[in-house]
C-alpha cells in the first residue's frame, strides 16, 4: 500500500507540531478536568483513547491515494448529506443544538465535524472539474452557483442544527478555496460588499431577537454578565489574570474553581492563558501559525489542483477554528461552539482534525510527478 | 492533470499574508489582556474568587486625665438578610412577622426587604444585645446577625465640641472623635475566605484570618470635675445675661499646657449629635424640604458643633491691655508708679481716640492705677513709647500670628495687622485691643505665658494614647514655644493684675481665700454702633503661683449688662473658686476675710446658756439671748445653716416672748455697707457674695421670716468696662 518512494515525502514537520499539539491538549486537559484533586483521569483517558483512533484514521487515510477519491465524490457528498439529515432527525440534542449522535462509553459524536473533511474533497473536485478544460470557466456564473449550491445545502442543514460557528467554518473554507482557485476579485469584493450590506439589514430584519442579544453581548459582555456574556467576562478575567507567566499548571484559580466555563472543550484556550500565561498563548498561537504556513507551502507543491484545493480547504479549516475559537476566548469574535483543534477535548473533533491531517500529508506525499 | 498554476501561487502568498497578520493580531490581543490588562483582571479574579467577611474593631476609649471614660463603644448587632436563602425555605411571612415585631418596624418594610430581589439587604442597624438575642433564638435561615459597635457618651451634653461625635458607620465627625480618629478606630479585620463558581467557601486550607486590631484610647488632658464646674458656671450666665451667640470658656494650665476644661454653651448631647438644638433654627428648617433642607440643615449642624473657643475669633478689647502693660515693663519704657494724666481721651494721628470712661476721666494715676482703672490713654502712652516695631514684635511673640498649634481640627488664628499698614492709629487702638481679632485660644496660651514666668507653651488636649489593657502606647510632652518675656516682668505684671482684681475693674472675680489675677475686657462687635458687644474676663490664680488660667467670653449678651468686668468677670471667679478647691490650693485668707469667713451653725438646743455662748464665740458668732431659762430650747439659724463670721444667732430660752417675726427689706442697688446695715437693724443676717453693688437678694424682699434669717446677697461691680 504505501511505498517507500511515498514516506520520503511524508511531511514530519507537520507531523512534529500536531504531535506537540496534541501534547499540549493531554497536559491542558488534565488540568482542566482537575485530575490532581479527584484522581480522576477517565476524561483525559478517553481523549488519549480517541487521539489513538484518530492517529489510526490518519494512516489509514494517508494510505489512500486522493486521487482514488475523485471517483467517489459524488457518493461522498451524497453520503454526508445524508449523515446531516439523519443528526436532524434522530440526533441527541446537547445545550440547544441537535448536532450530536450518542455512541456508547466513548460519547458522543458530531457529524458535521466529519462532514467538513467530505465536503472539503467534493468541492476542491467540483472546482477542479469546473477548471478542467477552461481555467477561467470558475469564473462564470453558472459555474459559481453551482459551487454555492454544493456548500450552502450542508450550510443550511448545519444552520438548522443550529451550529452557525461550523456553518461558518464551511463558508470561510468554501471563500479561501475558490481564492485559492483564482476566482476573479470583483467576486471577492462583491460578496463583501454584499456582506457589509446585508449585515445591518440582517440584524435589523431577520434575525431573532435572541440572535440579535447574542451580537450585542458579543459586542458588550456586561449587558449580560451572568447569562450570555458570563463565558466571555470569566474566560478574559482566566487569561488577563495569567499575565505573563501564568498562574502556573494546575493553580489557575479561575479553571479549578470552576468559574471557567467550558474549559475543557471550548474554553480551553483559556486554561492556557490563566495557568500559562502569554508565553504558552504566544507559542501555541505560533505553532498554528507555522502548522497552516507548511501547509501552505505543501498546497503549493502539490501535483495537482485538485491537491492544492484539498489542502488549502483544510487549510481554511484550521485557520477558521484557530481564529474563532482564540477569538471568542479574548472577545475578538462571538462565543460560538467551535473546539480549538487538537488541544479541546473531543472525539469528532480529534477525528475530523487527524484525518484532515492525513488528507494534507497524503496529498503532500504524492507530490512528485511521474516521469516517464 | 496540471500543477498549482502560477495564480494559485500569488493566490496562496496572499493567505500567507492573510494568516500572518491573523496570528499576530490574536498575540497582541492575548497580550493585551494579559500584559496591559493583566494586574486589573487579576484584582477581578481575586475578587469574585473571594468572600470577605469585616470583622469589626473595638473603637477605642476617650478618657479624661483621671481615667473617666467620656466616649465608649458598646457592642451591639446588625441584621442583614440573604433574601435568597429566605425565598429558599420559603418562610418570608414568618421572618416578616417575627422582626417587625422585634425590631418595631411594620411588617411591610421588613416584608419588602426579605424578598427583595437582590443579594445582601441590611434590616437594622445597631440594634441591642437583648433584641439580637431573642432574634438569635428563632434561628432563621438567610438573617445574619453582625457585631457591631455603637457610641455611647455617658455624660450626654457634656464637652461636646471637644470630644465630637460619630457618624453611622463609627468614623469620627469632628472634635477629638475625628482629630484621632486613626487612633480610635483601631484596623478591622477579616476573614477571607476562597469561593468557588458556585458561591460555595473552599474548605480551610483557603482561608485565612487577619485579626482585627483594637482602637487606641485616648486620654484628653479635660478633667471632667472642672470641666462640669466650667459648664454649670458658663451656662447660667449664657441664660442670665441673653448671651445671643453663645459663650466660651477655657481652663488651662499654665505651667504644662494642660486644656484642663473647654467648654462652649449652648451645646448638644453627643448621644443626638443630629439634632438641631437652636429653636428658633429647627423652626425654619420645618418649613423647608429637599436640597434646601438639606443645605441649612449641615449649615446649622456646623454651626451647633463649632469649637467656639478655638474656631472662632474675636476683638479682644482690654484684656490685650495686659500684653501692652508686658512689652512696656519688659523694654523698660514704663515703671509701675509712672504717673499718667487721663483727659478722656488721646490724640493720635489728628484723632482723638476716646476712653471708655470718657464721661468721667481719670485723670492723673500711676501706670498700676492705670492698669486697674483699664485707662485707654495710658495704654496708648505706653505702645508709643515703644514704637510699632517692638511692638509689632511682641504681639508675635505671644503667639497672635499663629495657631497655637492645638491637636483640634479646624483651629484658627486670629487676623493681626500686616506689618506694612501697622502705623500710628493702628498701633493706638491695639495697644488697647482693637483693631484685630485673636482666638479665645490664643488669648489663654499668652496669658498662660505671663502666669508661667513669662514662657509659651503650645495648647495641648490629649495627653496620651494607650492600648486596649491600659498600657501606655504614646504620651504628649508638654512644648515649649518660647520665653516672650523675662521672669521678673511677668512676676511684676502679676501683682499688677491681681491688683485689678482686689482694687480695679475686674473686682467681680475676686475670691475669698485666693489672689485671682485678671483682666476685663468689653468690645463692641462690628459694625460699630449696633449695640452688640462681646464681654471677656481672663484670670488666673493663684497671682503668686498660677495653678489654673480661666477665660470666659459672652459672645452678644442682651443682658442688663454688657461689660466684661460685670458679667464674665464673676464666672471666671466662680470656675477659679471651684477648681482651686478641687485641686486643693490651699486657701490664704486675708485678717478681713478671716473675720467674715463663713461658719456652719452648730447644734445648741438643750445645751447651757453659758455652753452655747461660748461655742458660738469659738466660732466667731455672735448671740441674743430671748428670755430667762438657762437651757436652750430652739434657735435661729437652725444648726447647719451657712453663716458668715460675725453673725448672730438668736438663742431661746425658756420665758422667751412669742416671736415677732420680721420682713425682709429691700437692699437691691445699695452697697455693701449699707446693704450690711439695714439687714443687721432688720434683726436679720447677711451673707455676702461678691463687692460693688447688691444685684440679687435671697428671701427676696417683702418675705416675712424669723428674725435671725439668713439673708444671702449677691452684690458686683457694674459699669467696669
Amino acid at each position: 500500500m504505501i511505498d517507500k518512494k511515498l514516506l520520503k515525502n511524508f511531511d514530519t514537520m507537520t507531523m512534529v507540531i500536531v504531535l506537540i499539539l496534541i501534547g499540549i491538549g493531554i497536559v491542558v486537559i488534565s488540568s482542566a478536568t482537575h485530575v490532581h484533586e479527584t484522581n480522576d483521569f477517565s476524561a483525559v483517558q478517553k481523549h488519549i483513547v480517541w487521539t489513538v483512533l484518530a492517529i489510526g484514521l490518519l494512516l489509514f487515510i494517508i494510505s489512500i491515494d486522493y486521487n482514488s477519491l475523485a471517483g467517489m465524490v459524488v457518493y461522498l457528498y451524497i453520503g454526508a448529506i445524508l449523515l446531516l439529515i439523519s443528526v436532524l432527525l434522530f440526533g441527541t440534542e446537547i445545550k440547544g443544538a441537535k448536532s450530536w449522535f450518542t455512541i456508547g462509553s466513548l460519547g458522543s459524536i458530531q457529524p458535521a465535524e466529519f462532514v467538513k473533511v467530505i465536503v472539503i474533497i467534493t468541492f476542491s473536485k467540483h472546482i477542479d472539474k469546473i477548471k478542467e478544460n477552461d481555467p477561467e470557466a470558475i469564473n462564470k456564473p453558472k459555474n459559481l452557483l453551482a459551487l454555492c449550491i454544493h456548500m450552502l445545502i450542508p450550510i443550511l442543514l448545519i444552520m438548522k442544527q443550529p451550529d452557525w460557528g461550523t456553518a461558518a467554518v464551511f463558508i470561510g473554507i468554501m471563500v479561501m478555496i475558490l481564492f485559492a482557485a483564482g476566482i476573479s476579485y470583483k467576486y471577492i469584493f462583491t460578496a463583501f460588499g454584499a456582506a457589509a450590506v446585508s449585515l445591518p439589514l440582517l440584524f435589523f430584519y431577520v434575525m431573532e431577537d435572541y440572535q440579535r442579544e447574542r451580537l450585542l453581548v458579543f459586542l458588550d459582555p456586561n449587558r449580560d454578565p451572568l447569562g450570555r456574556g458570563y463565558h466571555v467576562i470569566q474566560s478574559k478575567i482566566a487569561i488577563g489574570s495569567g499575565q505573563l507567566y501564568g498562574k502556573g499548571l494546575f493553580q489557575g484559580t479561575q479553571t479549578q474553581r470552576g468559574f471557567l466555563p467550558e474549559q475543557d472543550t471550548d474554553f480551553i484556550f483559556s486554561v492556557i492563558g490563566e495557568e500559562l500565561g502569554f508565553i504558552w498563548c504566544s507559542i501555541v498561537i505560533i505553532l498554528f501559525v507555522i502548522l497552516l504556513l507548511r501547509f501552505l507551502y505543501l498546497a503549493s507543491i502539490a501535483k495537482d489542483n485538485f491537491g492544492s484545493y484539498i489542502i488549502i480547504g483544510v487549510t481554511a479549516m484550521f485557520f477558521f477554528h484557530v481564529l474563532i475559537n482564540i477569538g471568542m476566548t479574548i472577545g475578538l469574535a462571538p462565543v460560538t461552539g467551535i473546539p480549538l483543534p487538537f488541544i479541546s477535548r473531543g472525539g469528532s473533533s480529534m477525528l475530523t482534525n487527524m484525518a484532515a491531517v492525513g488528507l494534507v500529508l497524503n496529498v503532500a506525499m504524492r507530490r512528485q510527478k511521474i516521469n516517464f | 492533470m496540471a500543477a498549482p498554476s502560477i495564480t494559485i501561487k500569488k493566490r496562496i502568498f496572499t493567505l500567507l499574508i492573510i494568516f500572518i497578520t491573523a496570528a499576530i493580531a490574536l498575540i497582541i490581543r492575548t497580550g493585551w489582556w494579559q500584559i496591559h490588562e493583566g494586574e486589573r483582571l487579576q484584582k477581578e479574579a481575586i475578587e469574585q474568587q473571594t468572600r470577605d467577611r469585616i470583622i469589626s474593631s473595638r473603637r477605642g476609649t476617650i478618657y479624661d486625665r483621671n481615667g473617666k471614660p467620656l466616649a465608649v463603644s458598646a457592642s451591639v448587632d446588625t441584621v442583614s438578610v440573604i433574601p435568597n436563602e429566605i425565598k429558599k425555605a420559603g418562610n418570608a411571612e414568618e421572618v416578616a412577622a417575627k422582626l417587625s415585631e422585634v425590631l418595631g418596624m411594620s411588617y411591610e418594610e421588613v416584608y419588602n426587604k426579605i424578598t427583595k430581589n437582590s443579594a445582601y439587604e441590611f434590616i437594622k442597624r445597631k440594634i441591642e444585645k437583648k433584641e439580637a438575642d431573642i432574634i438569635r433564638g428563632y434561628n432563621f435561615k438567610g438573617v445574619y446577625l453582625e457585631e457591631d459597635s455603637k457610641r455611647y457618651y455617658p455624660y450626654g451634653n457634656f464637652a461636646s465640641h471637644v470630644i465630637g461625635a460619630t457618624g453611622t458607620d463609627n468614623q469620627g465627625l469632628f472634635g477629638i472623635e475625628a482629630k484621632y480618629d486613626k487612633y480610635l478606630k483601631g484596623m478591622p479585620g477579616r476573614i477571607v475566605a476562597a469561593k468557588d463558581a458556585l458561591g460555595t467557601d473552599m474548605p480551610y486550607p483557603y482561608e485565612r484570618y487577619i485579626n482585627a486590631e483594637e482602637g487606641t484610647n485616648v486620654v484628653l488632658t479635660i478633667d471632667e470635675v472642672i470641666q462640669h464646674f466650667v459648664e454649670k458656671h458658663l451656662e447660667t450666665a449664657v441664660i442670665e445675661n441673653k448671651v445671643q451667640q453663645g459663650g466660651a470658656a477655657i481652663v488651662m494650665d499654665p505651667k504644662t499646657g494642660d486644656i484642663l476644661a473647654m467648654a462652649v454653651k449652648p451645646d448638644f448631647d453627643l448621644n443626638n449629635p443630629f439634632e438641631i438644638q437652636d429653636a428658633q433654627a429647627r423652626e425654619e428648617l420645618e418649613k423647608l424640604t429637599g436640597e434646601e433642607f438639606k443645605k441649612r440643615y449641615e449649615i446649622e449642624l456646623g454651626k451647633m458643633w463649632r469649637n467656639k473657643a478655638v474656631v472662632d475669633s474675636y476683638e479682644p478689647g482690654s484684656t490685650f491691655k495686659i500684653f501692652t502693660s508686658a512689652m512696656g515693663l519688659e523694654e523698660n519704657v514704663v515703671k509701675v508708679d509712672d504717673v499718667f494724666t487721663c483727659r478722656g481721651y488721646a490724640t493720635v494721628a489728628n484723632h482723638n481716640i476716646k476712653c471708655w470712661r470718657s464721661y468721667n476721666p481719670h485723670g492723673t494715676q500711676t501706670f498700676v492705677e492705670g492698669v486697674q482703672n483699664s485707662c485707654n490713654p495710658v495704654f496708648i502712652d505706653v505702645a508709643f513709647r515703644l514704637g510699632s516695631d517692638k511692638f509689632y514684635r511682641y504681639v508675635d511673640a505671644f503667639g497672635f500670628m499663629d495657631k497655637t498649634g492645638i491637636d483640634f481640627d479646624g483651629e484658627t488664628a486670629g487676623l493681626f495687622h500686616k506689618k506694612e499698614n501697622f502705623n500710628e492709629l493702628e498701633l493706638a487702638t491695639a495697644a488697647f485691643g482693637q483693631g484685630f481679632t485673636v482666638t479665645p485660644l490664643q488669648m489663654v496660651c499668652a496669658v498662660s505665658a505671663v502666669a508661667n514666668d513669662g514662657l509659651l507653651l503650645k495648647p495641648r488636649l490629649v495627653k496620651q494614647l494607650t492600648d486596649v489593657d491600659g498600657n501606655v502606647v504614646q504620651t504628649f510632652e508638654p512644648e515649649i514655644v518660647r520665653q516672650v518675656i523675662s521672669k521678673e516682668t511677668a512676676a511684676t505684671l502679676r501683682n499688677i493684675l491681681e491688683s485689678v482684681v482686689s482694687e480695679g475693674t475686674g473686682g467681680n472675680a475676686y475670691i475669698k481665700g485666693f489672689r485671682v489675677a485678671g483682666k476685663t475686657g468689653t468690645s463692641e462687635k462690628l459694625p460699630r454702633g449696633n449695640g452688640k458687644y462681646i464681654a471677656s474676663f481672663i484670670g488666673f490664680a493663684p497671682a503668686d503661683d498660677p495653678k489654673v488660667v480661666c477665660l470666659v467670653i459672652l459672645d452678644e449678651p442682651m443682658g442688663e449688662s454688657y461689660y466684661g468686668g460685670t458679667i464674665a468677670a464673676p464666672v471666671v471667679g466662680k470656675i477659679l473658686d471651684d477648681t482651686l478647691r478641687y485641686l486643693e490650693v490651699e486657701p490664704k485668707f486675708t485678717e478681713k476675710e478671716l473675720e467674715t469667713m463663713d461658719v456652719i451653725v452648730p447644734e445648741l438646743r438643750n445645751m447651757e446658756v453659758k455652753e452655747a455662748q461660748n461655742a458660738l464665740k469659738e466660732l466667731n458668732l455672735k448671740n441674743k439671748v430671748e428670755g430667762n431659762g438657762n437651757t436652750i430650747i430652739d434657735q435661729t439659724p437652725k444648726p447647719g445653716a451657712k453663716l458668715q463670721g460675725q453673725s448672730t444667732v438668736i438663742l431661746y430660752t425658756e420665758g422667751a416672748d412669742k416671736v415677732e417675726n420680721v420682713v425682709v427689706p429691700d437692699v437691691l442697688g445699695k452697697s455693701v455697707l449699707d446693704s450690711n446695715r439695714i439687714i443687721i437693724n432688720a434683726g436679720l443676717n447677711i451673707r455676702i457674695t461678691g463687692s460693688g453693688t447688691a444685684i440679687k437678694q435671697e428671701p427676696a424682699a417683702g418675705t416675712v421670716v424669723p428674725p435671725g434669717t439668713v439673708v444671702n446677697v449677691e452684690f458686683r461691680h457694674m459699669d467696669v468696662d
